[in-house]
Formats: C-alpha cells, structure tokens, sequence
C-alpha cells in the first residue's frame, strides 16, 4: 500500500494546482476548458510550452513514453491479448489432440527448402524406439522425412469465437496426420504449442472479472469510508481488517471442496474468482479511503461543495477523476498477480483443473522430476507466464510513475 | 497515546471474535472429516475399504458427529479457558506442540529471508531512484521483477534439480538426514547454511520486486522536495544528502508495515516449503487442510489470522507514534 | 505370465485342512550368536545372554542368497502426511502366520505350529515357550486373550466387532488352555480363516502386550485412569487407548495409530526410538529379543539401525532415491511414468530394480453407477446394451500404450490370467475396439435418436449426459479418462470427467450421489475369495451399484437387487461356510460366472507388475517379489536383508 500511497500524494499537489476557482460555473465542460487554461499558472515556467498546454492524458501518454521498459511491456501485453483473442486461428491443433505415436516428442524446428518438390516450409519426421525395460521412448530426428507444412493450411474445424466456423490455421502440417510439434509434445502426444496458445486466453481472462469486482468495492467502500468518516468509516475498517486476516489459502480449499461438483471445473475456479475478490477488495479501498481522506479538504472541493454540487457529483464529477490513472495503474498490477495466483494455486490442486487448458494447468503438469530431466520443452508455459507478469508489472510501473506527470 | 492503544485493542475483540467462527467454517466447508480421509488413504494404501459404520464410530469416537455449534464451543473454550487448542489426529499431539516444534526453524528461514530481501532491495531502490531511468535502473527493475515473475514452485524445482545434477547434494530439508536429530553445532550450521540458499533465494527474489518498487517511489516522492534542494544548494555531497534525509524518511513507510511482516513470518513460503520439502509451519498446515486434522488446520488459521490482527494493530501504533497527525485526525 | 506365480494356480492357500502344521526346524544343535552392537550391554548384565532372549526354538528364515554380517543403517524415508502403511510393510508383518514369499500357503511365524480340524471349525496355534516382547517381557497366550477380551470385544475400543471373526452372525471363541496354546473356535465352518488371519486382518492378534497395556485399560486401571487420559490431552481413555495399543482391528484409525507410542514393546526385528508423529525422523533401532534367526544361529535382523526421513514431497523423494539416498523403495516413486526416469541414474544413484508382482485384476474399474438417484441415468446405466455398446468403443490398447507405457493387455475385471480363476471368456468379453459394433449395441439399447450436436437421447428426450469422478492423486485415472471422454464422445455419448480430492469422492460415494467413478480393482489372485466386490455388491465398496450393497450390508440407502445379485450373496455365504477347498473354488467360480454375464462394470486393462527400487549394497531382496496386498513387499523377511558394505 505504500508505495501507492505516496506517488499519489504528489498526485495531490497537482490537483491542488489545479483547482478552479470559487466562483467558476458548474458545467463539466466549462470545467475542464478551464483545467487546461489554468494550466499556464503552474509553477513549471521552465517547461516547453506545449507540455503547458496538454492535457492531462497527453501529459501521461509523455511521461509513459519515456519510460521505455514499460512501453516494451505495453506491446509485450498487446501481442498476448491479441493472441488470446485470436487462439483457435494461431494455434496449429486443438489443444487435446492427443497422438499415441508420440508421447514426449521433442521439439522440431521448422525449416525452410525443397519439400515433395517444390519449396517451402517443412519439418522433419521422428525415428522412434521404445525401450520396455526402462519404458523410455527415444526420439531422433529423421533429417531424410520432409513433412511440408503450410501457413493457413486447412487443419481440424473449429467456430471462432465460439460462433464462426472456420478451418485454417495460421501455421499447420498439409496432412494433419503428419507430426509438428514446435514445442515438443507432452505426455499424451498433444502439441505444446498449441496449448500454451490455448492456455493463453483463459490465463490472460480469468482474472479480469475479479480484479473488476475488487476494484468496483474497493471505490465504493473506500470512497464511503473515506468521505463520510466517523462511525461508517470505522465500520468498513473493521470490515476490512476482519477480511484482510482471513488466510487466503485454507478459505480456497475450503471452497473448492464445497462447490458441487457438477459445475464445469471452468465455472468453479471462475465462482471461487469471484468470492476472493469480493475479499480482495481491502487493499484498494483503503488507498481510496486515503486519498478521500486527503481530497475532500481541499481547495477544489470546498470549491465544488459551496458551488451547490450533490455529494454524488463531487465525487464523481471532482474527486474520482484525480486518481483514476492511480486506478489504472492499480488494474495493470493486479492482473499479474492473478495470473501468478493462478498458477501458484494449480500447483495446489486447488485452481483449474483438467481438461481446462490455462498455464497453471500446464505447470502443474510439468512440475515433476520427470519432465525437467527428460522433456524440459514442458517448461515453456512457465517463460509465458514469467514473460507476461515482467510484461504487466513493467507496464503498471510506467503507468503509475506516467500517473504523475508533473514529477 | 495510551487511549489510542486502549481504543484499538477493545476493537480487536469482536474482530477475533469473527476470525474464530470464520476460521471453523473454513475448516467445516469440504464434506466429511478427518477419518473419510484417511479412510480413503487406506484404501489406496492397503486396499481395506472401510465400511460406513467404522467410520462413524470413529467420528462418535471424537466427537464429530455432534452438531457444529457443540463441536465450535468445544473447541473455542478449550482455547480460551484452557489455552489447549486441541489435538492433531494425524500426529496424535498437542496442536501447540506441533506449532512450536516447526516454530523455530520457520523463523530462522523467514529472518534469513528478510535480510536476504532486504539486503538486495535497499541499494537497488535507491540508486534505481536517484538514477531514473537510466540503465541501472532499468537492470535493477528488471532483476527485481524476473524473481518476482518466475513462480515459486517452478523455481524452487529447477534449483532443486541443479543442485541434485550439479552439486550431487542430499536435496529437500534443511538438514542433511545425518544432521536432522543431532544438537547445533559448527557442522550441523554449515550443512544448515548448504540448504538453506535454496529457500532463501526462491522466496527472496520473489519479494525483492515490492521493496524496490517501494523504496524507488518512496525516494522519489523525497529527493525532488524542497529540502533536498536546499541542502545540495548548500554543497551537501550527494551521498550525504540522500542518508542524511531521504532514506531515512523513505524508509518509515517500511516500520510501519514491519507488524505486517508477523503472520508471514509464519506462514508464509507455503508452496516453496511443500517443494523443497521444508520442516516449516506451512506444510503443516497445508497437510493438515488437505486431511481435514480439524483441529490442527482450525487453530493454525486461527492463529494466523490473530497475528494479521495484531500485526496491523502494531503497524498502525508504529505509524500513529512515527505521525502524531494520525493520533488526532 | 510369471511361473514364479504359476504356483497359485494349484495352491490350496486357504483351505483350513490343506494347511500343514509345519514346524520350524530346532537348531538346537547350533550355538546362538549376536550382533557385535549388543556384545557390551551383554557384558556388563543390562541385557541377558542371547540363548536367554531367544525363544527355546527359534524361527529359522531362509535367506533369500547368503548368510549376512551385522551391521549397517537402512535408509528409508516415508511421505509427510500420507499413511504409515510403508513401514508396516517393511518390518510390521509379524503376525501368527504368515504368507510364504511366493504368497501360495500359510507358514508359521509367531506360532510356532498351527492346525485346524476337519470341517474348519476349531483353529490352534502353538506359541514359542519363551519368546519375549521387546521390552524382555514374556510374550503368552495372555497377550492374545487381552487382545480379544479387552480389545475387539470391548464395544468401546471396538465399536463394531471384526466381520471376518464371525460366521453367520456368530462370534467365534477364544480359548488359552494354556500359556502356550490359543484357539479359536467358530461355531459354523470358516473357510477363509487361515488366509485372513495371515493377511493384514490378523495384524493386531499378537500386537497388544498386556502389561504395558493394562495400565492404560479402564478394566485394570480403573482408579488411575483420569491422570493418564488428562496427561495424554486425549479427549478420553478409549482415544487415549486406541493410540497407545495400535490397534489393528480393520478399523480406519489402524495404519496411523501403529508407531506413535515409542514405549510400547513390539515383536518387530526393530523397536522405535521416537514416535513417528514426533518430527522429520522416524528412527529404529535392533530389538534385542527378536526371536528369528539364520541357519547359522546368528539372532537376527542383521542390520543395526532403521531410519525414515519424513520427506514432504514425493518428487523430493524421487531425486533423494536417484541421489541413493533411499535403499530401498516401492511406494509413492514407483510410478511406471518414472521409471525412465529412475533408470537413467542407476548408476548414478547405485541402485537396482526389483519387480513387485501386482496381484489386482486390473488397472481400475469403471463404474456406472446402477442404483444411480437420476432417474434417466438409472434406467440407461441398467441397460446392458448400453454399458457393451460403451465398452466396445473404448480403445483399450491406445489407453494402454498413451498412459500405461505400452504395459498392459486389455481386459475386463476379471480374474488375472494367473490364477485359479482365470476364465479367458470373461477377461476379453467386449474388450474389442469397434465402433461401429459399438454404435449398434447403443442403438439396440433405444438410443438411436441423435441432437444437433450428434449426442444421443435418452428416454426423457435429453442428452444422455453424466460425469465421471476419479481421484485427484491417481494421474493415470484421469489421463485415462481424457481418452475415454474421446471414445465416447465419438459414439454419441456425453461423459464429463472430474478429479476429486479422495476423501470428498469418497464421501459422494457412500452417499450414492455420483454418476459414475474409476475405482479400485480389487483382488485378482486366489484372494479373490476375500475380496470380491467388483463383482458381489458389497456396501458401497461396490461403487457400481451403492443402493444393493447397502441392502445387502442392511445399511441404510438400500435398494433392492436384481435375484442374479442375490444369488450371489447365497453363494458367497455358501462358500464362507464351506470346509472343502474344491468346493469352494466351484462356488467361487459360479460367482464369477453371474458377475460375466451381468456385466455390471467395465476395466481397461490387466494391471502390470510394478517395480521398487533397491540399493546394490543391500543384499537378500529378490529380483522379484509378489506384491501381496498391503503386505509386498514385506512377506519377505526384512530381518534378513543385510548391508555389504564393500559394494
């Protein structure tokens, strides 16, 4: 909470700057025309004289530019949410074709010659032996078989979206009986690729209704709290403390056992989402209330009151608005951490489950000795997750720091 | 001050109060109880299925059959009036002597850890502040954020595997098995040191991120005020200035929060624990979940749910004595 | 299959009057020798001579290969939170009797002779005059009447009285004539004694020596009693009991209560030094007053010390075994998918394999639950048509190949190609992968008619729909299952899967509130006798029909069986009363006969052997050893392993 706590103090001395006069009208649009007047009476005369006379969003859009991490996390982010959306055309397989011929095939790489006489792109096919004393599989690649592989090649049908149907997938071998496994296979022979492709949409998803949820309550209540004070306030603080001390962990095992079993294992892990982020809005709200706390004396907002605004209105209209880029920054840090929850809790038995395909799911059954001794390629869901969590953190912390684009 | 503390400690009572009964309801929620599940072992183990009325009159044996209110006084009196906090059915012992067995080890790692933390965060933070932006920055954060990413128990694998592969070392534990029962000595703290970079660089470079983002935005908000400016006006060398005062005021957001650090202490590192096979509380209570050992499971959330209670009631008496403005607010 | 096995075939194992009473041959002609360890203790008066420790005729093992040297530590771990089952079946089957190695007849052990009467009523053991508990105590026909007054016939300690000592509801009689001298005697002909009394039933028999336990018995200590119960923190004598005896009455509590009370004299070759509920180590040292010895008189076990390393995740064992740390293994690690993995280090780790005979009928069962609460899925599930128009459409040699590692070959539950009742006919009955012979049975069953989505309808119009629950913790299941999801999915069948913590499936199961569920196989050998319940309803053991095993047990939740059901539970009392060994195989086969033609549930394939692994200096473990349930691999005298330290 800190940290939080402290950058948007400094948010506050801007909006200080920024207040309007007493006798200013109370239209919205009025209002802002005159943000950006008053912006020539900030006390940064040294400044280029356009940085004067943006906006604020353009003042953050500046200031985050800068920060060249997070701009790499921010396209970073683009590209998996554009993959998420786009699963069932990037990935070459659906995600539980399995194949008895090759359980823990290693990865191909694709090349680039002549393929059944003419050229193009093509894998080469596995040599296969079975040892059944040790039951090890040993695969070698067969540098003679050429398997051609095309980009939009007709491959297993699918409805896009759950609604369009289609056939072509951007990357796929011409026959689909022949092997193409670019990140190796697992233990069933099903293709890496494609369920790290596939776990992507619902690792990047799951997490965002609940972070939705917690952020709503923590405004609300943190907004409550923090604006009227005295008994209510006291009231959602002891709320949340009681919330805060409930351990996280044992609260999950205990739902998860207690949700009937015939919901789809999805609509389970999506149902507990929700119950902890109705817990998980403690964090947000207590910032919130801080920063109400700190707003509702100043200038501006005595301004806003003696002016004849509703309660409603001031805090929408006035105070909300200080600190939404605060909030932004806040969502981009939370989804990472859903994210990692996700996976930590696979690991526990206690999240998603199979046949749901997410990263955690994948970890889960990569985590044995087994695999990082004979089928590393298993561990490819964990450099997803850890190159989406660096991607979101980076992008959250530029954001946060772009939040204040004074300092 | 003192009325301040009077006042926040009577507000802890109807809290714990809550925590106890929530805390009962958590471990009530799954279906069936201790000896379901250890049946279902058995099953698995030496192929004997128990039949319905065993199993019963196991449960009559304990008492688990009565009705949940019965069972919570039970329960809740025992720990108040008694401060017995029952017994663990798996271990067949005192639930407090399980606790304080695993006790002293969790701590040592937790501290260890701490320092580990802190130790990497502090310098990185501040020269991450004070050179915004440039490329140590950037690899500093960057560092922070890779520990922070990488799951622990996917972590806590790889290098447990190295460390088999490359090292040939007796893996798991804390102790080699010839040091686990024998007294400290210089050989048993060296074996305990040999394990001990496993845990400590998996859970500390998961927390490393945080501090140094705190530190960094700590230091920020401080090295652009006025009286830093003043006081490099008047020729203050660059180290001297920042220790002189930003540090010290960034870092009273850390004091503050050290109360926070109490029930992590305890529980915290549960995953990495279960991994590396750790003697820690956090297994402990994870098992105890898993096989439903009621009372075990019932008074570790308990406790650990009191520690988070009184690990802000000690933060915020930190912050209401560092800031006199919130005693009076 | 294995000619080790092929034994079974003609073994009488359970017969009351095929059971010779053999006697250990006295080695009175040798003179009795000791481990070096205890050479001081003896020396200076704190132990008595070993010919004085000893028994007057000691039990002679055979060792597997050589005559071993004393000494060495036997490294063993055991999983956190899991069963103390393991270290039961390395050095806790001490029993009256005992399994041969091979697990084809019934051999003396604690007993030093045993005989029974013609028409299997009257059972008598002969104990070893001056045979001592591990304490120095004399162990007496005492100890075994204080288990069976004190401890299974009081309702409290023992709510329900053990089924296997009854016989048509009658409780059979223990009588002592004297201090060395038992006998038990039904009122009604018991033909499974011997077998069950060398199973893990007869594990508590010789468990409880009465003069440590008297003391914590309300019946002998009625006066001190609220002390001891206070200072244990137990909630009351009975629990407090319960831990100190270790009880073994087949209850639940059984496998966790064995090695918690450290004080508690034992008849192992190894005694406990801490409690196994007490911390990360679990140690064991020589029992001085072991009463078996070697061909050359040496007192056995030879090697010194035991010790678990109480180890918090299964993968964290696997890299110790792999790192030699373990000696010998075949739990928890064993898994066929590791074995690669395990042999790839062998070197490394200096270790060798061991294969552990499997003894179930298959890899597990799938059961429709035939007394299912859902109306529609009770009255498909019923359908005979409808479970060979599934059974058919599974692909069980792609199961086999994809999760069980190419080990395997497919087959109903059914008795295993190596036993007595092998019957060819019901192993491969709709084993045969056909789709579209598949598609005609479901279509013969009435449930031609097809949805948009191409699943097929039930009787109310609707999909047929239903889930599948399986453990968690059994991988393969739900592999298994993933596959099987296909195959039906194929035929036009709607079947989900779930994986579910054991206790919670467990709990839905007695309940009767599942579908359908993978469960366990049962026996497969001639234990089939014993153990039947994939066939015979048998509470809710028999997870394929929950409601007719309750009726059967009288539980509550019973619903009436079919008269091919019924008439199995006649035959299955028929046999239990029945002395002729012949004639109980008849019956046992005509039991059989039923369960093929009902057809009530369906397997995947014959289960194969698996395997454990043992260190290269530890000397004595055959290549092969039979995994007799919850025994393998410890009817093979651990006493006897010993450690050759030079390897």
């Amino acid at each position: 909470m800190t940290p939080t706590k402290t950058t948007s103090d400094v948010t506050d001395s801007r909006d200080a700057g920024l207040a309007i006069p007493a006798d200013d009208p109370p239209t919205s649009r009025r209002h802002d025309d005159r943000d950006i007047d008053r912006a020539d009476d900030l006390p940064v005369a040294n400044e280029d004289r356009t940085v004067l006379v943006a906006g604020q969003w353009k003042l953050i859009w500046w200031k985050f530019r800068k920060h060249k991490l997070a701009m790499l996390g921010g396209i970073i982010t683009l590209f998996i949410y554009f993959v998420a959306v786009f699963v069932e055309i990037l990935a070459p397989f659906p995600p539980d074709q399995y194949n008895s011929t090759y359980p823990y095939a290693p990865p191909q790489s694709l090349h680039l010659g002549q393929v059944e006489g003419e050229f193009g792109l093509y894998v080469n096919g596995y040599a296969v032996s079975f040892d059944p004393e040790t039951l090890a599989r040993t695969f070698v690649i067969d540098e003679e078989v050429r398997h051609p592989v095309s980009l939009f090649a007709k491959g297993a049908p699918y409805r896009l979206w759950g609604l369009i149907p289609m056939e072509r997938h951007l990357i796929a071998p011409d026959d689909p009986s022949h092997p193409m496994y670019l990140l190796g296979a697992d233990r069933l022979g099903r293709d890496m690729l494609s369920r790290l492709i596939h776990g992507t949409r619902i690792s990047m998803s799951i997490g965002l209704i609940g972070v939705a949820i917690s952020l709503f309550l923590g405004v609300l209540l943190g907004g409550i709290s923090g604006y009227y004070g005295g008994a209510t306030d006291n009231l959602i603080q002891r709320v949340i403390e009681f919330l805060n001390s409930i351990p996280k962990i044992p609260l999950w095992m205990g739902l998860a056992a207690a949700i009937p079993l015939s919901l789809p294992p999805l609509h389970v892990y999506f149902l507990i989402t929700l119950i902890l982020s109705l817990i998980g809005w403690t964090g947000l709200a207590r910032v919130v209330r801080g920063r109400f706390f700190s707003l509702k004396t100043e200038d501006f907002v005595t301004a806003a009151r003696l002016d004849g605004n509703s309660e409603l209105r001031i805090i929408m209209r006035h105070m909300v608005p200080s600190f939404t880029s605060h909030i932004i920054a806040s969502i981009s840090l939370a989804i990472p951490s859903m994210i990692l929850a996700e996976t930590s809790l696979s690991f526990l038995g206690i999240g998603l489950r199979p046949p749901v395909v997410s990263w955690g799911v994948l970890l889960e059954e990569a985590q044995n000795v087994r695999s990082i001794a004979q089928a590393p390629w298993l561990f490819w869901p964990g450099a997803a997750v850890v190159v989406a969590v660096l991607a979101m953190n980076f992008l959250g912390d530029g954001l946060r720091d772009a939040a204040d684009p004074y300092a | 001050m003192f009325a301040y503390i009077l006042k926040r400690l009577l507000y802890t009572i109807p809290t714990l109060f809550a925590i106890s009964i929530m805390s009962f309801i958590i471990i009530q929620l799954p279906p069936g109880d201790y000896f379901s599940v250890l049946a279902s072992k058995m099953a698995k183990e030496s192929d004997t299925i128990a039949n319905t009325a065993a199993l019963e009159a196991m449960g009559a044996r304990y008492g688990l059959n009565e009705p949940l209110y019965v069972q919570y006084w039970k329960w809740i009196s025992g720990i108040v009036l008694r401060g017995d906090f029952g017994q663990s059915f798996e271990y067949n012992r005192p639930v407090s002597v399980l606790l304080w067995d695993r006790l002293g080890l969790t701590f040592l790692l937790s501290f260890s850890t701490l320092i580990f933390v802190w130790a990497v965060s502090f310098p990185i933070g501040i020269y991450s502040a004070v050179r915004k932006y440039s490329i140590g920055d950037y690899l500093g954060t960057f560092i922070g954020f890779v520990g922070l990413a990488i799951p622990n128990f996917l972590m806590a694998l790889v290098l447990m595997y190295v460390s088999f592969k490359y090292f040939g070392r007796s893996v798991g534990g804390l102790f080699s098995p010839e040091f686990v029962n024998a007294e400290w000595s210089w050989a048993r703290l060296m074996d305990f040191l040999a394990h001990l970079w496993i845990p400590v660089i998996v859970l500390g470079t998961a927390g490393t991120a945080g501090l140094i983002r705190i530190m960094r935005a700590n230091m920020l908000d401080e090295i652009y005020k006025p009286y830093v400016v003043t006081a490099r006006a008047k020729g203050l060398s660059e180290i001297r200035l920042l220790f002189k005062y930003p540090v010290r005021v960034a870092l009273n957001p850390f004091i503050s929060t050290v109360g926070w650090v109490l029930p992590e202490l305890v529980s915290g590192a549960t995953i990495t624990a279960i991994v590396l096979s750790l003697p820690t509380t956090g297994p402990l209570l994870l098992r105890s979940l898993i096989s439903q050992d009621m009372y075990l499971a019932g008074s570790f959330i308990m406790m650990l749910s009191v520690l988070t209670v009184l690990g802000t009631l000690i933060s915020d008496i930190l912050l209401a004595w560092l800031d006199p403005r919130i005693r009076f607010k | 299959m294995n000619s080790r096995l092929a034994s079974l075939l003609t073994a009488q194992t359970v017969s009351a009057f095929a059971v010779a009473a053999i006697l250990a041959m006295p080695s009175a002609a040798v003179a009795f020798t000791e481990a070096p360890e205890l050479g001081e203790a003896v020396a200076s008066g704190a132990l008595p001579p070993v010919d004085d420790r000893l028994p007057e005729t000691p039990l002679t093992v055979e060792v597997v290969d050589s005559i071993g040297q004393y000494g060495g530590t036997w490294r063993n771990a055991i999983l956190a939170g899991d069963s103390h089952q393991w270290v039961y079946r390395n050095l806790g089957y001490e029993q009256l009797v005992r399994w041969s190695n091979d697990f084809t007849k019934v051999e003396p052990n604690i007993a030093e002779s045993f005989e029974a009467n013609e028409d299997a009523t009257e059972f008598t053991f002969h104990l070893r005059k001056g045979m001592r508990w591990s304490d120095g105590a004399p162990f007496t026909s005492a100890d075994i009447r204080f288990w069976f007054d004190d401890i299974v016939s009081n309702a409290d300690v023992t709510p329900t009285f053990p089924a296997w000592l009854m016989v048509n509801g009658e409780r059979v009689t223990v009588e002592t004539p004297d201090e060395h001298t038992v006998i038990f005697r039904f009122a009604n002909p018991n033909g499974l004694f011997m077998a069950q009394m060398a199973g893990q039933n007869g594990l508590g028999v010789a468990m409880a020596p009465r003069h440590y336990l008297e003391k914590f018995h309300i019946k002998y200590n009625p006066d001190g009693m609220d002390a001891l119960v206070a200072e244990s923190g137990a909630n009351s004598w009975v629990t407090m009991f319960t831990v100190t005896a270790g009880i073994g009455d087949g209850s639940p509590s059984t496998g966790n209560d064995m090695f918690f009370d450290e004080e508690r004299p034992v008849l192992f070759a190894w005694k406990p030094e801490n409690s196994l509920g007490s911390g990360e180590r679990f140690t064991l040292e020589r029992n001085p007053y072991y009463w078996k010895v070697d061909a050359e008189g040496q007192q056995l076990p030879y090697i010194d010390d035991v010790v678990y390393n109480v180890v918090g995740d299964a993968e964290v064992m696997l890299l110790q075994a792999l790192n030699g740390e373990i000696d010998l293994m075949s739990r928890w690690i064993n898994e066929l998918s590791n074995k690669p993995v395990l042999a790839e280090n062998r070197e490394r780790g200096d270790y060798r394999f061991f294969t552990l005979g499997e003894t179930g009928q298959n890899y597990f069962v799938l059961s429709l639950n035939l007394t299912s609460e859902n109306p529609v899925l009770n009255e498909v599930f019923n359908n005979k048509d409808f479970r060979i128009g599934l059974s058919h459409a599974l692909n069980r040699q792609e199961i086999i190949n994809l999760v069980f590692l190419g080990q395997g070959t497919p087959s109903q539950i059914a008795p295993r190609p190596n036993s007595t009742f092998y019957d060819e006919e019901h192993s491969t009955q709709y084993t045969q992968y056909d789709v579209d012979l598949a598609n005609k049975h479901l279509d013969d069953a009435g449930y031609a008619d097809r949805d948009a989505d191409g699943f097929r309808l039930g009787p109310d119009g609707k999909r047929i729909s239903f889930i599948v629950e399986a453990y968690s913790f059994m991988g393969q299941w739900a592999d298994a299952l993933e596959l099987i999801e296909k195959y039906w999915k194929a035929v036009g069948i709607d079947m989900q899967y779930r994986t579910v913590d054991g206790g919670l499936l467990d709990e839905r199961m007695r309940g009767n509130q599942h579908d359908a569920n993978l469960w366990w196989s049962g026996a497969g050998l001639q234990d089939i006798l014993l153990e039947n319940f994939n066939h015979v309803p048998k509470e809710w053991s028999s997870t394929w029909a929950v409601g007719w095993g309750n009726y059967i047990q009288g539980a509550p939740g019973g619903v009436k069986p079919p008269q091919a059901a019924l008439d199995q539970v006649a035959l299955m009392e028929e046999l239990r009363a029945e002395a002729d060994p012949d004639e109980q195989n008849r019956l046992m086969r005509e039991v059989l006969r039923i369960s093929k033609e009902q057809f009530y549930n369906m397997g995947i394939s014959v289960s194969a052997d698996e395997y454990g692994i043992v260190s290269n200096r530890f000397q004595n473990v055959p290549d092969y050893i039979v995994g007799v349930p919850a025994i393998g691999p410890g009817q093979v005298a651990s006493s006897q392993f010993w450690i050759d330290e030079s390897k």
